[in-house]
C-alpha cells in the first residue's frame, strides 16, 4: 500500500510510488523511479519533505513486533468472518486478502511510526 | 412513523436545507464559456472558507513542497472548472449537514468517515476504469449514503430503533429501515438530490448503488459506487450502520471491465487518496 514517509526517514533503494510534480504541473520525478543517494539528496535540496512510497506487509524489512501478533490474528479472523457467506467468490476473496494485508499493514506503520 | 411517499416526505421537511445562493451564483459563471478564471474566482472568494479550501487543494497536489499556490484564479487553473464544481458542491452538502449531535451511542461521523472513504476508493476505480470525470465519482461516493444522514437529522427516533434493530436482528441497515420506516436510505437519498436538481449520474449512484443491476441508466457509476462501498467496509473505514459487506453485483462487475488483480492495486491506493481530500474531513467532525 501507498503511504507517506518524511523524506529525512528513507533509506537508498526506495521506489516512488506517486509522480512528483511542481506548481505549474510539470513532471520532475516520474513514479517508479528508483531513489538513490543523489536523488534523495537532490529532493531535500528542493524542498521536498515528505514522498509517497510502496509498502507490504509482506516484504517487511523487519520483523514483526511479537505485540501485533495477536491484533493481526484478530484482523484476519474478523474479515474471515464478514467474508464467509460469500463462499470464496473470485471478486470477494480478492478484496478479503486485499483488505486483511491493508488492515496488517496500517496496523504496522502505525507502529512503527508512533516512535 | 412509516414513510408512504419519499417525495412527498421530502417537501413536508420544514426546515430541509436548501443550496445557498454562492452555490447557484458559482454555477452560472462556471457554465457560462465566457467566464475566465478571474470571474470564478471573484464569487468564490467571497467565501472564505470554500476559497481556503480550494487553495489548500491546489497545494496538495504538489506534495511534499511548501505552500506554493497562493491566489484563488491559480488555484481555479490548476484544478480546473469541473474539480471545483465539486468541491464547491461537496463542501456545501457537508456545511449543511454539519453539527454533532450522537442518538445513543451512534455518531454520524462515522457515516460520514465512511462516505468519505468510499468516495476516495470511487475515485481510484474510477482513475482505474478511465471514467470519463473523476471529480462526479469522488462526489458520488461521498453522497451516497445521504438517505441515512436524512433519516438521522428529520427521524432521530426511528434512525434510533433502526440501529438497535440492526444490533438486535443482525440485518443489514436497509432492511431495518425497510421495517422501521418502510422505505431505506437509497430511496430517501435520491429523492433529496432530485429535490436539489443535482445531476442525474449522481441520482442514479445514490439510487441504485446497493441494486446496480436496476440502473437503466449511468451504470459505470452505479457500478464504481457500489464497489467502492464493498471496498470501504471492507477496510473496516467509518462505519455504514451495520457491519455486513454487500455481495458484488455481477452485472455491475462486468460493466467495469476490470481484472481482479486490479483490486489490490486499488486497495493500495486508498489511504494516499485520502490523504488528497483530508480537506473534507474537517468537515466532517
Amino acid at each position: 500500500m501507498i503511504i507517506k514517509k518524511r523524506i529525512d526517514d528513507l533509506k537508498e533503494g526506495v521506489v516512488l510510488a506517486k509522480d512528483i510534480v511542481n506548481e505549474n504541473g510539470l513532471l520532475l520525478v516520474a513514479k517508479g523511479t528508483f531513489l538513490d543517494e543523489k536523488l534523495l539528496s537532490l529532493l531535500k535540496d528542493r524542498g521536498v519533505k515528505w514522498v509517497y512510497v510502496n509498502v507490504n506487509i509482506k516484504e517487511l524489512d523487519q520483523p514483526l513486533p511479537k505485540e501485533l501478533e495477536e491484533e493481526c490474528r484478530n484482523i484476519e479472523e474478523r474479515i474471515e468472518k464478514k467474508f464467509k457467506e460469500f463462499d470464496d467468490h473470485y471478486v470477494m476473496r480478492k478484496i478479503a486478502n486485499s483488505a486483511k494485508e491493508y488492515l496488517k499493514t496500517r496496523l504496522f506503520y502505525n507502529y512503527v511510526d508512533k516512535d | 412513523m412509516k414513510i408512504e411517499n419519499v417525495q412527498d416526505f421530502i417537501r413536508q421537511i420544514e426546515d430541509l436545507p436548501t443550496l445557498p445562493d454562492l452555490y447557484f451564483k458559482f454555477r452560472e459563471k462556471i457554465d457560462d464559456p465566457k467566464a475566465s478564471a478571474n470571474d470564478v474566482a471573484k464569487v468564490i472568494s467571497s467565501d472564505q472558507a470554500i476559497a481556503s479550501a480550494i487553495l489548500r487543494v491546489a497545494n496538495s497536489a504538489f506534495y511534499g513542497f511548501m505552500r506554493r499556490i497562493t491566489n484563488v484564479p491559480h488555484a481555479i487553473v490548476i484544478i480546473g472548472f469541473n474539480g471545483i464544481h465539486h468541491i464547491v458542491l461537496n463542501m456545501t452538502v457537508l456545511n449543511l449537514f454539519k453539527g454533532k449531535n450522537n442518538i445513543g451511542d451512534f455518531n454520524i461521523s462515522k457515516i460520514w468517515e465512511h462516505s468519505l472513504a468510499t468516495a476516495a476508493i470511487a475515485k481510484v476505480i474510477a482513475r482505474k476504469v478511465n471514467y470519463s470525470n473523476l471529480e462526479e465519482s469522488f462526489t458520488a461516493g461521498l453522497l451516497h449514503d445521504i438517505g441515512k444522514v436524512i433519516i438521522y437529522k428529520y427521524l432521530p427516533q426511528e434512525f434510533r430503533e433502526i440501529i438497535e434493530e440492526v444490533k438486535k436482528s443482525d440485518i443489514r441497515i436497509r432492511d431495518a429501515e425497510e421495517k422501521v420506516i418502510g422505505v431505506d436510505h437509497t430511496d430517501i437519498g435520491s429523492c433529496l438530490l432530485m429535490e436539489w436538481n443535482f445531476p442525474k449520474s449522481l441520482v442514479s449512484a445514490v439510487a441504485y448503488h446497493l441494486n446496480p443491476f436496476l440502473a437503466k441508466e449511468n451504470i459505470q457509476i452505479v457500478s464504481i459506487v457500489h464497489l467502492a462501498d464493498i471496498i470501504s467496509r471492507a477496510l473496516e473505514i467509518g462505519d455504514g450502520g451495520d457491519s455486513k459487506i454487500p455481495m458484488i453485483c455481477e452485472e455491475a462487475w462486468n460493466s467495469l471491465g476490470m481484472l481482479v488483480e486490479d483490486i489490490e492495486d486499488i486497495v493500495s491506493e486508498v489511504d494516499s487518496e485520502l490523504d488528497a481530500s483530508s480537506i473534507f474531513r474537517e468537515f466532517i467532525r
